[in-house]
Formats: C-alpha cells, structure tokens, sequence
C-alpha cells in the first residue's frame, strides 16, 4: 500500500505543480516551453499552458493520483500490476502532452501515443478473447481516426500559411475559413475527435473498451482519453468554428450520439457497459456544446467535462469494488449493497446524484448550463432542448439503474456486512466527496472556468458559477427531466426485470467485425493460394518477372560495353564449373546429388569473387553456402531419396524460366558494364572510407556507417522472421538423437574445432572495420561453429542458448549504437569515435556487434533442429 | 634455386592425386572405395600443393598460412572419412 501511494504521489506532484500555476493562468498568461525536435522541418515540441489547457491537465493529474492510488489495490493479486501500472503512468504522460502540445505534429504524436496505451490496457487481461477482440478494435477505430487527424492537421497548417503552431495558426482563423482546404481539413479533424470521443458512428468501440480492468475504465474511457476529442475540437474552434458546416456537423452528431447513448444504456444489463453508454451520452453533449459554441456554451462545457470527469470516474471506481464483493456486474442479479457496504453506498448516491443532475451536487450546475446554453441556441429552435430532455432524463434512469437498485434494491435474502480495504475505498469516496464539494461551494472553480473558456473562443468572458440561477425555463427543464427520468426508471424496471432485453451488437461493430473478417479472409485466400503454386512456383514468378522487365528494358536497346576486358583463364574454369553445377543439378535424380551439385555452383562462385578481390563477398558466400547445404540435409533426410520420374518431367518448364533469367540477369550485367565503370558513389565511398568512417575496409564502412539505417532496418526484418519462425516450428526440445549415438570421433575433434571457429569468428569481428570480415560475417562463423557442434552431437551444449533473446539483444545494442551520438550533442547514427589506447573506437564498432549478434541469434535459431529426424510414429 | 625446382613439382604432384581421386571417385565399385579415393584429394592432393606454395613462397606470412591449411586439413578429413564411413555401416546393419 505504501508503494502504492508513492506511485500515487508522481501524479499528485504534478497536480500541486499544475496548481500552483493556476492563479497566473488565470490572470490570462500563457505559460510556454519549447524543446527543439524536428527544428529543421519547422516542428518542435513545443508546449503552451493556458486555461483550457490547465483545466485537462488538472483533471489528468488530479484524478490519475486517485486512480493510480486505486488500481493498485484493485490489482493487489495481478502478477501484472506493475506492467499496468507502468502503461497507466505512461498514458498520464501521453495525455498530458496532448493537452499541452502548442505544435500540431507533437499533438498528433501524443494522440497516438494514448491510443496505444489504451490498446495495452483494455488488452490487459490478453489471455481472454474478448479482452484481445477490444483491444484490436479500440486501437483500430482510434488510430484510423489519427490518420485522418493528421491528414486534416497538415491541411489546416497549410491553410494558416504553413504553420505548425497551434496558436499561430489560431491567429490566422480568418485565412483559414476562407481557404479552399477548410471543408476537408475540417472533416478530416472531426472524424479524428469523433473516433477518439466515440461519437456516432464510431461510438461502438468504447462499450467493448470495458473489457479493460476497471481503473482503467475509470481514467482513460470516461474521464480523460476519450475527452481528447472534445478538447481537440475546443482547441481547434477558434480557427475552424464558427461556420454552418461546423455547427450543424457537430451538433448533427452530437444529437445521434447523446440519444443512442441514453438509450442503450437502458438496455444494458452489465453496471461496467451502462456507464459506458452513458459517457457516449455525455459525449455527444459536449459535442453538440461546442457546435453551437457561443459564450454560455464554451462555459457549460468546461464545467461539464469537470462535472462528468468526476462524477464518472468515482461510479466506475464504485462499480469495480462492486464487481469485487459481490463478484458478479450484472445489474438484475444486484440488490442491497448498502447494507453490505454503507459507505460505499453513501459514495454511490452522492455520485449517482450528481450524474442525475440534481442539486446540491456538481451535476446539477452542469445541467443548469447546459440547459441554459441549448435555450441559448436559437438557430436550433425548441428541438435541441427536447433531445437534450430526453438524453438527461433517460441518464436520470441510468443513474437510478446504476445506484439505486444495486445498492438500495429489496434484497430478497439478508446481507451480511462485506469489509472493503480503505487502499480501495479511498479514492471513489474522496471523488464523491469532491461531487458535492463542488456543487456546494462553486465559486472556487469559478477563476478556472473562466480561463478555460475565454481560451476556446480567445476573448475574456465573464464566467459565474452557482447552484442557483433562479427560476427560468432552465430550471423547468431540470424538474421535467428528473420527473421523466423517474418515470422510465420504472418503466425500465418492468421491462428489463421481467423480460430479459436482448443485447446485439450495433451496426458499427457488425460492419467492423465484418470487415476485419473480410480482410483475413482475403489474406487466407492469398496465402493458400501461394501455397498451391509452391516454392518453385514462386521462384519461377519471380524469376518470369525478371524476365519481362528485361525484355521491356531490351525494346529500348540493350546497352553493350564496346569491349570486354581481359579473360582469365579462372574466369572460364570458375564459370565451366558453376555451369556444369547448374547442369548435373537440373538432369539429377537423386536429391543428394543435386544438394552436393547446387553446393558446387555456390563454391565456384566464391572462388570467383576471390579471384576478383571481392574477399568479403566470398567469404559470405562461401559461408551461406555451407549453412544452406547442412540445413538442406537435415531435410533431405524426411525427404524422398530419389525424385520420380513424373517430377523430373515437370523440372523442364523451371529450366527454361531459369535460362531464360539468366541470360536476362547477363544482359543487365553487361548494360551497367557498358555504363561509367566507376560510379560517383564508389569514388565517394572509397575516399570516405578511412577519413570520415575510421575504417579501411568500405564494405564493412558502408554497412554500419554510410548505410547503417538500411542495416538496422534488414536486422529487425531478421529479428522478427526469426521470433515468427520459431512459433511457427518451434524445434523439438528433447529430441531423440538421430542413429544410435553420436560418434565419439566427431565428438572429440568438435570439442577441438568449435572454440577455435569461435575465436576465430571473434577475430573476424574485432578486425573487420579495416580488413575482411565483419559482424556479418563473424555472425555466420559462430553460426557454423554451432552447426558443427550439432553434427558432432554435442546438441546438449547448443540446448542452453536462447537465440531469439541473443538476436533481441543485438537488436537492442545496434539501436544503442545508433542513439549514443544524441548524448554526445550528435545525430541520430552519427558516429562518435574516440581514442582507447591508440585505437579507434566508435559507435559504428558498437553497432557492427549488435549486427553479430543478430546474425548469430537468427542462424543458431533457425538452424538448431534442422537436423533432427522428426518422426511420426 | 632448389626451391624453383621442387615448388613446381610438389604441385604438379599434388594435382596428379586429385585427379586421381576425381577418377577414383568416378570408376570405384564401392562406397568404402571411393570413400578412400576422395579422402585422398584433401590431404594428399591440396595438400602438396600448399606446401608446394609454402615453398615458393618468400613471404613468412604465406607460408604460414599455408603450413596451417594443411594442419587443418590433415586434421579434420580423417573424421569426415570416418563418419561417412561410419554411417554407411550402419545401414548395412541395419538392412542385414
């Protein structure tokens, strides 16, 4: 519990800090803070704090203490709490960046950042269908929606002149309504806010969000990621309100979203699922607010967010210590649990209260503005306050559903007395508390509000905020709500407790799921058929369009060098032996003679690349050769021996394709001879190399410092085909060795060669920078010292290595390598080099030994096994 | 000026048992045989060619090489005979 507090006080800081700045901000200064980042792209994190801003971020901390301080209780026997925990606090931070981001590229990376964060919490329970299905389409809906987003935020900062400052572009709000981009920048910004804030017809996602454990629940998907919209579009009012198009979009959603919450929440039976149709409900309320986004409104949202964030926040905390004593969400099999928890009770009634809108609580004041705006609204006519009666009185029955029957039903039996920790009674009482707080002395927040709102429609307003307005057609709205929503409390509790409502999921969903299943089904049908042409089928594709882009590029000429340097005698041993390799490989029947043959074209052509210089090459080559025969025995063995006379028959189609290849692959050979025999880059390269690389050998230079991203990018391809192979055909743990024992020769000359690979694989390493070798190629002598291990019998001494974390690993060291410059004032791959005792040492060392370690990792882990005999008796 | 005299023929030689051994490879009877012939060509073959280069060769460094190359193959082709020798065995046992 300690612990948990002192997690708790991380957020708790930063509120008191937030705090502290109030009374400035308040006076109508901007704070303002900026880091460079991309400066060179005009982008920077920079960040402003003004009122609405510090409304968020106050809410964000304030109530993430109390969440965090809960969910650790809440978690006490989840061996995953301190994941959760991380991923909560991580949000926080995301959140707050969000909120406070002046730039609109920062903004849209904190925006991303929540919806990743949600992914893992609503995830969090992955072991569960449901809890992974959420999870998807929570990141899903969101992150299509941030696409969008960033598509409309480019639009509107080309539109401004192209700005990327949110408050510069503020200041352009004239050019940027009158600007031809305006319509599209601002569809595309208001599905970006309708996805994130669940406004129809992307609301479905936040109901099935509640497969989250509930802090979760609590913090992201009531009170604070799912206002991310609503901030989003009170931020961007200024600069695109104020129009038909905006108006009657936001308050056209808006309506659809409040009705088909308050709706749905009725049919629910899960506590968890109502309150999420409620928060649509609230949603679509503010939505609506900021389309109309004259004065009164501005004001009403602002104290509404407050209202919702607190009141939604505490009920959700409430219903997860329900679901924990009672063990069940299902609101018809709940009845009198405030005899079992008076207290709890207590904190669910004052919260309850505050959802109905009735006073003294904080909900009321809310109402009470918000009324007053729609009232305000005269383009909307009298239809806006009647959907905004029927919304409310409908949320008036869900919060009589969500306290009043669980907690002060008639229990059929008597209730014993339930003892609940005070670590997890804590915060829903404190934010109950806060409800009533609120509504009783308003005039604290009154400083708060009026910021925050003279910063949507940047113009000081004067704000008062009251319990009592006096008796107006406001006031007649709130008793005709509450009186109607008294009435479908009790036609609700006809309806749902005796007949049982059937719940299916919404439109939005079906279309969703429908075409997720779409897609899979696509790629099934793509996979299989990939599948039936084969992997020489494959080939032959590859290799025909080799072919046809050959015989496009000859109907333009085919470039021919005007002459042919020197022929060695090499040159025409080497090629007759790689062809006669071809040959007897095509015309074998048996599959050990077309392995040995295939090996022989690949050691020709090594001895080739020696006898042209190219030492590196020929040693990779040489190496990959030996790896791939000694892989392809290990299947030989499962494989017929011999190959029928049919399959023979069906080899003559490949071989035309694969001459025909060849002579294509010659003729491009020959037209880039016919060009420049040197090309700029070579010169560049060869002249860089041991100035600017610190290295003499420029294949090695060129890897992991001229070309190093490139490098890094093919290592993480690696990395990633290895972790999917290895849960594709995961290796036999405890095989049985192959024949009657390994043999004791082998064994012992094993024991003699692999440490001297070994080192002499670390020597390839440590000397490749200057001289042939590499952390390639030393990864790959490590990888056939392992190999020759294997075939010795020595599989025991190979069983204990782990190679997707030593190829993890180097992944992990080669990003290292790559991000070091950046604390030495460099960027990002820049190589820093330094002097150890008169050698060289510098990143691009650093990152060539994550290279080794990837390719050690990836070829121990995808060869390991290939020489078991796995047999199915 | 020995060495101008002995280099050409230690690779002359060495060559001869190769292709020997490529003939051996081709012509003998049985597995065991040409098991032998093959081995053969490692050792024996490449083998006198390189110290017929190690010869010729001023250089230390080559020679050293060259001198190693050998070890290694005088090292490790004796296990590879013996487990092509050892696996062809066993099937016979296990086929009688």
């Amino acid at each position: 519990m300690k612990r948990g507090l002192a997690v708790a006080a991380i957020p708790a800081l930063a509120f008191a800090y937030l705090l502290s700045l109030a009374p400035a901000v308040s006076d109508g200064a901007v704070l303002r803070a900026t880091v460079p980042w991309l400066s060179a792209a005009g982008i920077d994190l920079a960040f402003s704090l003004d009122g609405l801003s510090l409304v968020f971020a106050l809410l964000i901390t304030g109530l993430g203490a109390f969440v965090v301080a809960y969910a650790w209780a809440y978690l006490a026997d989840d061996p995953k709490r301190s994941r959760f925990i991380a991923v909560l606090l991580a949000f926080m931070g995301a959140m707050l960046g969000l909120v406070l981001a002046d730039d609109v590229i920062a903004l849209f990376a904190f925006w991303e950042l929540t919806g990743v964060c949600s992914f893992l919490l609503v995830g969090h329970a992955h072991h569960r269908e449901a809890a992974r299905q959420a999870a998807r389409q929570a990141l899903v809906v969101t992150a299509v929606g941030g696409l969008a987003l960033l598509a409309g935020l480019l639009m509107l900062a080309t539109a401004a002149g192209g700005t990327y400052s949110l408050s510069a572009i503020v200041d352009q709000a004239d050019r940027v309504r009158a600007h031809p981009l305006y319509v599209p920048a601002f569809a595309l910004i208001a599905v970006g806010a309708f996805t994130k804030s669940a406004q129809f017809p992307f609301h479905f996602w936040l109901p099935n969000a509640m497969a989250a454990p509930t802090p979760a629940s609590a913090y992201l998907h009531s009170a604070t990621m799912v206002k991310a919209g609503i901030y989003l579009l009170a931020r961007t009012d200024q600069a695109l309100g104020d129009t038909a198009v905006w108006t009657w979009t936001l308050v056209g959603v808006g309506s659809v979203t409040m009705l088909l919450g308050a709706v749905q929440a009725l049919r629910e039976t899960d506590l968890k699922r109502v309150l999420a149709y409620s928060t649509i409900t609230a949603l679509g309320t503010l939505v609506v607010l900021l389309g109309t986004s004259f004065d009164a409104s501005v004001k009403a949202v602002v104290v509404f967010v407050a209202v919702h964030a607190l009141y939604k926040c505490a009920l959700f905390m409430i219903v997860g210590i329900v679901d924990k004593v009672a063990g069940t969400r299902d609101v018809t099999r709940l009845t009198g649990l405030a005899r079992a928890v008076p207290w709890l009770g207590a904190a669910a009634a004052i919260a309850g209260l505050s959802m109905a809108g009735l006073p003294p609580m904080f909900g009321f004041i809310g109402k009470e503005l918000t009324y007053k705006a729609k009232l305000g609204f005269e383009a909307g006519g009298w239809l806006l306050p009647l959907i905004a009666v029927v919304a409310n009185a409908l949320t008036v029955a869900a919060a009589a559903i969500l306290v009043l029957r669980p907690f002060f039903g008639r229990a059929r039996e008597p209730v014993a007395r339930v003892s609940v920790g005070a670590a997890l009674g804590a915060s829903p009482v404190v934010l109950a508390v806060a409800c009533m707080a609120f509504g009783a002395f308003p005039h604290l927040i009154e400083p708060l509000v009026a910021a925050a709102a003279s910063s949507i429609v940047g113009r000081a307003i004067p704000v008062e905020v009251s319990l009592w307005y006096g008796a107006g057609p406001a006031l007649f709205l709130s008793v005709v709500t509450v009186v109607a929503g008294g009435a479908s409390y009790v036609a609700w509790r006809q309806w749902r407790v005796d007949g049982a409502g059937a719940r299916s999921a919404g439109l939005g969903a079906r279309v969703f799921e429908a075409t997720v299943a779409g897609v899979a089904r696509c790629a099934a049908r793509v996979a299989g058929g990939l599948e039936r042409i084969g992997a020489t089928g494959i080939a032959g594709l590859a290799f025909a369009l080799v072919v046809a882009g050959a015989v496009a590029g000859a109907s333009e000429g085919v470039p021919m060098p005007d002459r042919v340097g020197a022929v060695w005698l090499s040159d025409i041993v080497l090629g007759g032996v790689a062809v006669v390799g071809a040959v007897v490989a095509v015309r074998a029947r048996s599959r050990m003679t077309m392995l040995v043959a295939v090996g022989a074209v690949g050691v020709a052509v090594s001895v080739w690349f020696v006898s042209l210089g190219a030492i590196d090459l020929a040693m990779t080559q040489l190496l990959v050769e030996t790896v791939v025969v000694v892989v392809a025995l290990g299947a030989l063995r499962v494989a017929p021996r011999a190959v029928t006379r049919s399959a023979s028959r069906r080899r003559r189609w490949p071989v035309v394709v694969a001459t025909l290849a060849g002579a294509a692959m010659t003729m491009l050979a020959l037209g880039i001879v016919a060009g420049p025999v040197a090309s700029p880059a070579s010169d560049y390269y060869i002249a860089a190399s041991a100035a600017e690389a610190h290295g003499r050998n420029v294949v090695n230079t060129i890897l992991v410092d001229f070309r190093a991203l490139d490098t890094l990018g093919e290592i993480a391809v690696l990395v990633l085909a290895l972790v999917a192979a290895r849960a594709i055909a995961r290796p036999p743990g405890e095989g049985r060795a192959s024949g009657a024992g390994p043999s004791l020769v082998a064994g012992t000359a094993a024991r003699a060669f692999v440490p001297l690979l070994a080192i002499y694989g670390g020597f390839l390493l440590v000397r490749g920078h200057n001289a042939p070798g590499g952390g390639f190629i030393a990864g790959l002598v490590i990888v056939v010292a392992a190999l020759v291990s294997e075939l010795a019998g020595r599989r025991a001494a190979l069983a204990r290595l782990r190679p997707i974390r030593i190829a993890v690993a180097g992944l992990g060291v080669a990003m290292l390598a790559s991000i070091l410059s950046l604390f030495a004032g460099g960027t990002y791959f820049e190589g820093v080099w330094g002097e150890v005792a008169g050698v060289a040492v510098g990143t691009p060392l650093l990152f060539d030994l994550g290279v080794f370690g990837v390719v050690v990792g990836v070829g121990i882990g995808a060869t390991s096994g290939s020489l078991e005999v796995r047999t199915c008796s | 000026m020995i060495a101008a005299v002995i280099a050409p023929v230690l690779v002359l030689v060495g060559a001869a048992f190769c292709l020997v051994a490529a003939v051996g490879l081709w012509r003998m009877p049985t597995l065991y045989a040409r098991m032998h012939a093959a081995t053969k060509a490692g050792p024996v073959g490449a083998g006198l060619v390189l110290v017929g280069v190690a010869v010729a060769s001023s250089d230390v460094d080559h020679t050293a090489r060259a001198l190693a190359v050998v070890a290694f193959l005088l090292a490790t082709a004796p296990i590879a005979a013996h487990l092509v020798g050892r696996a062809a065995h066993r099937r016979e046992e296990d086929q009688s």
